[in-house]
């Protein structure tokens, strides 16, 4: 079979029955030239006349034709119809359409058959099929009308199907749908401008922004509406745009809304004058009255802010998330010495302003808390300008957002530097004031325990020397001479104690806290001639003497004179002691400008500089090579000392070894 | 050592040994002797005896010298003279007695046997 067919198909150009295959459309060339033994309609020369004439109505048309005949609907189509299934051509041509058409035969065959069924006419406007004619399935539109072929005996033989493949339009048509539900959706408006500034079109949107209908506002021109203030420059940009149709042009402007307020809008204009199916300037606008309003406050409020920081005492700083110091009020810039264009560039670094090694102790101390958000407070110290480090307590607070996210650091540095050195000082002090309260407490103690010990020793001492002394007048009867010796020397012994007991206690008297003198008005050249008096019969023993240098005037001043004498006279029994036989000491009694001051003067051993302020303490005796026995308790000078200091005044001296002493009480006039 | 039978000594003093030494001494010049041991007892003693001499010592428990001198009003003794004899003399205590009256301020431990008769003596005459 394949054999003869082959050998009739090579003969079928010169039959006269294929006169039908006329012209030269590629389809008609392949029919002409086509293997027919495989096709179910047979060879072309044998087709029915109905079959014959339809092929030669549809080959040479320019519409797209495809006829489906036999009960198998073979297929036969024209040039214009090919490129709609793509790679199923040629191999359909001829063969039913069940083979290559299977993708959608579900779809196609109802069709088909509703046509052959019904013998009517079956029509649709971009009707929808799946097909695969590139290698994958496809979704393409069709306007269809199928109709019956009849023989002529008006038997329906086949379906002819005169298509148009909308597939383009369709897509193009939901495209411009979606981009249009997109416009109109959206919070921003478009408008095509005229050249002249005239609306051409507006979005829906327009009226989300301006409160117009897109109706509303054709034809008018914007500039209209806009606010004085903002006109110089939307004009000024509008002629940009028109000179530099390359360069969009973005501003923000008002505009009167439709309900009388004005409203923020931010408008991109691009220049499409010479883009083709454009050629209109296009606005795209949004309302950013809001915005704009958030903005403001957020200024302001910024700006208070820094207002405020720059007025107060401490430093302040604004930090991102990271840690970057961003902005520093004018104090912070003023200690650190650190400008603003350096913070601004990002080129100053904390570390660098604190001492080398405490870096890493901030970072291990708070390090946490800045990780974790929370407020932190530290104390390290921090580098002036002129590179001196001084205490600073600084403290961090995050700002963030609804969220919880970190916007920012707040913080401020406190100079406690000189808090700090306030607060050791006071320290110090406290602990100062404790010992001194202690080293008081424990000297009055002290003073009680001499006190008290001192009475007690002295009452058993007065009545040894008050029973010696009856035995020693006689009054138990007479004594004899030994007997009388030997009492007598316990009787001065005892007196010795007495004298050291009486002693004590007139220190502890002395360093008694709130001693009171008894002052009152004193002649001094009474008071010095009178101590000087008491004394001369001791100074009489060595041949030594006194002279007195005093005022011509009568000298008064408010003294104790109990207590003053006391201390003449020590001083008056050291310099005698001290000092050579035959020997003079001299009293100079002499009145300077608020002060009066008793001089002392020997022409003894002198004392010492070693020794000089230690004399006055208690218990302390100079050496004195004129007597290789030490009497007196070593307090008479410390008497005098406090004496003076009760008065007001001082003692002083001065002193040359082997040439003298001059002792001199300064005792203030008032 | 003459014997003045008539003249009366009250001798306030807490220590027993100075006060039986002084009372022993007194006694043996001819005087009249009464003792007590603190300033409350003496003023007790000076309302019943109004004796011609006080011989008072400052520091007593109980009632000191200080305390019995405030109190007794000496102006209400014109016969009584006191003398104060004491451990401790500051001139402010000192002056003040002096203004109550006392006679005479002595320091306890540098009176003699001699030096009490002698003042007794001169208090009582």
């Amino acid at each position: 079979m394949p054999k003869t067919a082959k050998r009739r198909s090579a003969t079928a150009k010169q039959s006269p029955s294929l006169a039908f295959l006329h012209g030269n459309s590629a389809v008609t060339k392949l029919l002409r030239h086509h293997d027919w033994s495989a096709s179910p309609l047979g060879l072309p020369e044998t087709w029915s006349p109905t079959l014959k004439s339809t092929v030669a109505m549809l080959l040479p048309a320019d519409v797209q034709i495809v006829l489906f005949w036999g009960k198998n609907y073979c297929a036969l189509y024209n040039d214009a119809y090919a490129p709609t299934i793509g790679n199923k051509h040629p191999q359909a041509l001829g063969q039913p359409a069940r083979q290559h058409w299977s993708e959608t035969w579900d779809d196609l065959q109802p069709l088909l058959d509703e046509v052959w069924r019904t013998g009517k006419t079956v029509s649709a406007k971009d009707r929808q099929f799946i097909i695969e004619r590139h290698g994958y399935p496809e979704q393409v539109y069709f306007d269809i009308s199928y109709s019956p072929i009849r023989n002529e005996v008006g038997v329906i033989e086949g379906v002819l199907c005169i298509v148009n493949e909308t597939t383009e339009r369709v897509q193009a048509n939901e495209r411009e749908q979606r981009f249009r539900t997109l416009i109109e959706q959206s919070a921003d408006a478009i408008q095509l401008i005229s050249a002249e500034g005239k609306v051409l079109y507006s979005s829906d949107s327009v009226k989300h922004v301006t409160g117009f209908t897109p109706d509303e506002i054709k034809g008018q021109t914007p500039a209209t509406r806009l606010h004085p203030d903002d006109l110089p420059l939307f004009q000024a940009r509008f002629k940009q745009l028109l000179k530099h149709p390359d360069k969009p042009q973005t501003l923000r402007y008002r505009v009167k809304h439709k309900n009388g307020q004005w409203v923020w809008l931010e408008t991109t204009g691009t220049n499409h004058l010479k883009t083709p199916n454009i050629n209109a300037l296009v606005g795209n606008f949004r309302n950013i009255t809001e915005r704009m309003r958030a903005e403001a406050e957020l200024r302001e409020s910024e700006a208070r802010f820094r207002a405020l920081a720059n007025n107060i005492q401490n430093l302040a700083w604004l930090a991102d998330p990271d840690g970057r110091v961003f902005w520093c009020n004018q104090r912070w810039h003023d200690y650190t010495g650190v400008t603003e264009a350096t913070i601004l560039a990002g080129k100053w670094r904390w570390q660098d302003s604190v001492p080398p090694g405490e870096a890493t102790q901030i970072v291990h101390s708070i390090g946490d808390c800045w990780r974790q958000a929370k407020a932190w407070e530290l104390t390290f110290p921090f580098k002036r300008h002129d590179g001196q480090f001084r205490l600073f307590l600084a403290r961090a607070e995050p700002v963030t957002d609804k969220d919880g996210r970190i916007e920012r650091w707040i913080g401020t540095s406190t100079d406690i530097e000189d808090l700090h050195k306030r607060q050791e000082a006071e320290r110090r002090n406290q602990l100062l004031t404790e010992q001194r309260n202690a080293l008081v407490k424990l000297n009055k103690t002290k003073d009680e325990f001499i006190g008290l010990a001192s009475h007690q020793l002295r009452t058993p001492a007065t009545a040894v020397k008050q029973y010696l002394g009856l035995i020693l007048s006689s009054f138990s009867g007479p004594l004899n001479n030994e007997q009388t010796r030997y009492l007598q020397i316990a009787y001065d012994s005892n007196e010795r104690e007495l004298t050291v007991i009486n002693d004590l206690l007139k220190t502890a008297q002395l360093d008694t806290h709130g001693y009171q003198l008894h002052k009152r008005s004193t002649e001094l050249r009474q008071l010095v001639r009178r101590v000087a008096a008491e004394l001369q019969p001791s100074y009489a023993l060595r041949d030594q003497t006194i002279r007195l240098q005093l005022p011509r005037q009568p000298l008064k001043a408010s003294i104790d004179p109990v207590e003053l004498a006391l201390a003449l006279a020590n001083l008056l029994e050291n310099a005698s002691k001290y000092s050579p036989d035959s020997s003079r000491v001299t009293v100079h009694l002499v009145r300077r400008q608020r002060a009066v001051e008793l001089n002392v003067s020997d022409q003894g051993v002198g004392i010492r500089k070693a020794d000089q302020q230690r004399i006055f303490e208690k218990f302390s005796r100079a050496s004195n090579p004129l007597s290789t026995t030490v009497d007196g308790s070593g307090l008479g000078l410390y008497w005098v000392k406090q004496i003076a200091k009760l008065h007001g005044g001082s003692i002083s001296l001065e002193s040359t070894l082997r040439r003298g002493s001059t002792f001199t009480i300064r005792l203030p006039l008032r | 050592m003459t014997a003045v039978q008539t003249k009366s000594i009250l001798i306030v003093e807490d220590e027993k040994l100075l006060r039986d030494v002084y009372e022993l001494l007194l006694r043996s010049q001819g005087y009249s002797v009464f003792t007590a041991v603190n300033g409350q007892e003496g003023m007790r003693q000076l309302q019943t005896h109004h004796p011609n001499l006080v011989l008072l010592d400052l520091f007593m428990p109980v009632m000191d010298g200080k305390e019995f001198m405030r109190r007794i009003h000496l102006q209400d003794y014109p016969g009584t003279k006191v003398i104060i004899y004491s451990n401790l003399s500051d001139s402010q205590t000192e002056t003040e007695l002096l203004a109550l009256g006392a006679s005479e301020f002595i320091l306890k431990s540098s009176m003699t046997p001699q030096d009490l008769v002698a003042l007794a003596a001169r208090l009582t005459a």
